[in-house]
This record gives structure tokens, sequence and C-alpha cells, in this order.
């Protein structure tokens, strides 16, 4: 059975759910607006429903379809936390091949295109689909052909694309029989949250291959703000995609989440690094993150590091290492040490909460 | 959650590809037989 919720008719302050199973259309209704807001409706109609579907005691797998903008990862910890008799037991996103790279490189805003989820929606047609593709542990690829017309068929390198975006997923294909099978396995919603956190994510592997390469650049000295922030533009629009975590000089006990994708670049603070915690705060950080920060401890910065991916076809790897390297402290500005760092000027005021 | 009690699977299918989407759901759908009774271990 499928429960699907359509957000295309929010405009009249209404979500519209479905139930179906193979044999056609097994009911319907609509959930009210949630503060305005389709997802919010969603995420108060999803488990009483499912619940009522587990009290008919009759279906063996129930598939959350969700609508095209809705994030997997959400829904996931709704259900995963309503708990018994639910049980999460896969995530998947379903991607046609030949869309990858149009998708990544589409920066319009998901409401100019008819995807918004509500009135507020900021996000970009890239960067929904870049979170919708790296969160899951299976990823369901369409047949090819399924796209119309007006795009070529899928190649090497968008299938390059995906395995370099998807590290660790697994790659099923749709057509083959397999796909409901795999989406009973199980699924540890902690786990999945882990690998998408900036602090711990798992991120792309170094790469070349069919012409789409990914670049890991990693370094321990921060960031002069000024120098980083008068690249941002030239840094974004390098790649398809590029993800990670940095750190500024004149902002050092913060952990920055760099998260870019159509030409937009998400800069955001994610909190404190391990290093600025007192000890007794580590408890409260998730295991994953407590590992993750051991296996690159630095004896003076802790875990305080430069670690951004950049995945792209046509990548020019020595343009970016050039450009990167250009932004990090110079040997005397490091040598002077974090209490002049933090008087540099703060460029990223506009973007963060301002330094103070 | 008594031994015999029964529980749902939910699979969640995202996705911004719509068609390729819901041609994932129908293959699940038709794959995945409806009557099946789980319970907890």
């Amino acid at each position: 059975m499928a429960l699907h919720h359509d957000l295309t008719s929010a405009v009249d302050r209404a979500v519209h759910r479905t139930v179906r199973d193979a044999g056609g259309l097994l009911g319907s209704g609509d959930a009210p607006l949630v503060n305005d807001c389709a997802c919010c409706a969603l995420r108060e109609d999803l488990v009483p429903e499912l619940l009522r579907l587990a009290g008919e005691d009759r279906y063996r797998l129930a598939v959350v379809e969700l609508w095209d903008s809705v994030e997997p990862q959400a829904m996931a910890g709704v259900i995963a936390a309503a708990g018994a008799p639910l049980a999460l037991t896969g995530v998947t996103t379903v991607i046609d091949p030949a869309l990858v790279l149009p998708y990544l490189s589409n920066g319009d805003d998901l409401a100019d295109v008819g995807l918004a989820a509500a009135p507020t929606d900021q996000r970009t047609v890239a960067d929904t689909f870049a979170r919708q593709l790296e969160y899951p542990t299976v990823i369901a690829v369409g047949e090819d052909g399924t796209h119309g017309q007006d795009v070529e068929a899928a190649d090497d390198t968008d299938y390059a694309l995906l395995a370099q975006l998807t590290p660790g997923a697994r790659k099923v294909r749709v057509g083959s029989g397999a796909l409901g099978g795999v989406l009973l396995a199980g699924f540890d919603v902690s786990a999945a949250a882990a690998r998408v956190h900036p602090a711990c994510a798992l991120l792309p592997q170094e790469c070349d291959e069919h012409g789409v390469s990914t670049f890991v650049w990693r370094r321990e000295r921060p960031f002069h703000p000024q120098r980083l922030y008068a690249a941002l533009e030239d840094l974004t629009c390098a790649a398809a995609r590029s993800r990670g975590r940095f750190w500024l000089a004149d902002r050092p006990d913060t952990l920055l989440s760099w998260d870019a994708a159509g030409g937009a670049l998400c800069v955001e603070s994610s909190g404190p690094w391990l290093a600025a915690l007192p000890d007794a705060a580590w408890e409260m950080v998730p295991v994953e993150r407590r590992l993750a920060a051991s296996l690159d401890w630095h004896p003076e910065q802790g875990d305080r590091c430069q670690y951004l991916t950049f995945t792209s076809p046509g990548l020019d790897r020595d343009g970016l290492l050039a450009m990167l390297d250009s932004c990090l402290l110079t040997d005397d500005e490091y040598a002077a040490g974090s209490d002049c760092w933090r008087q540099l000027p703060h460029a990223f005021d506009g973007l963060l909460d301002p330094v103070t | 959650m008594s031994r015999d009690q029964a529980r749902l699977p939910v699979a969640v299918v995202a996705g911004l590809h719509a068609d390729a989407r819901r041609a994932a759901v129908e293959e699940i759908l038709r794959t995945v037989p409806a009557r099946w009774r789980c319970t907890t271990t």
C-alpha cells in the first residue's frame, strides 16, 4: 500500500491524501494546512494515517511516497519517533539518471517552479535535490527514458556523478524487482543523521572517472575571513556540488558548514567545535561525531579543520587548490595567534550572526 | 509491546523526479505482497 500527500493543492489551503495499492485507489481525503505550511500538515497527518493503516493489520509494507520537494530526512524522523507499531525499514530517493546534473545545476527557487511547500520556502531545486540524494541508504535508479524526449539519455558521466555524490548508498535499479525487498531491510535514523551532519558527514572521496571529478581539500589552519569572502562566488561556481566544514580565523570556536549546489552557497554555523566545549559537554555529543573528531584530532586545534569536497564534471582541480590555499592565513598571520585572529575584519557578519 | 503485536514496516520514497518516483512506487506495490503479517520478535 502507498500513502501519498499531494502538496500541489496547498495553495487551496489543503493537502490531498491518497492511499492506493497495486489494484488502484483505496481511499482519499484532505488534511488542512498547519501554520500555512503544507509540510507541517503532512507531519501532522502522516503518523495518524499510518497508525490507522497499521490497525488494519493487512499490509506487509507501507510506502510513504513523498511529494516532489519534500525531503526524506524530516519525514523519516517523524516516522521513527512515532515508534511501535510503525517500524521504519527503508528510505530511498528515486532519481532519473539523465536528470541528476540538470537538477543539481538548477538554481531556481522552488517557489518559481511551483514546488514550494510553504509561502516562506526559500529552498532551490538544486539544494533540495542534493539533500534528497545524500540522505538515503538506497538510491533507486529509474529506468532511462522516463524523462521525456527533451533530455538526452544518461551516459557514463551521469552515472559517475551519481556514484561520487552518494558514497555508501546502495544503488537499485527500478525494474529489477528488488526495491521492495531492499526497503524492508531496516533503517537507522541516528546513523543516517550523522552521515549528513556537517561535523561528521560521510563526504565524497577523491575520484576522477568519465570526466567527473571529486576533489577533497583538507587543511589545518583557518581561513582569512576577507580573502575567503572575496573568493566565495568563484568557489561556489567551481563545481556542481560542494560540501563540508570549515573555520574562520575571526570565529575560531564555530564549526561552519559549507553547502553549495546550483550556483548558490549556504554557509551556516553548526555550533561549537568539540575543542571549544568543556569536557563535561562532550557526553551530550553523538558518539559518531566524537569518533570522527578523534580520528583527525590536532594537538593544538583539536577537531578544527578545513574539510571541503567539490564534485563536478570538468573540475579544475589545480585552480581550486590554488584558490583555496590562497584564502588560508599566511605563515606570519598564523604565527600571530588566536588573539590576533579574532581582531581580523568580520567579513562574514552579513551571512552569519555577527561576532560579538 | 507484546511479542505478537503486529507492526507495520514503513518505507519512505522521495524524489524530485516525479515520473521516476511513481514508477518505483508502482513496482514496489506490485512486488511486495499486500497481505502478510509481521510480528515483533
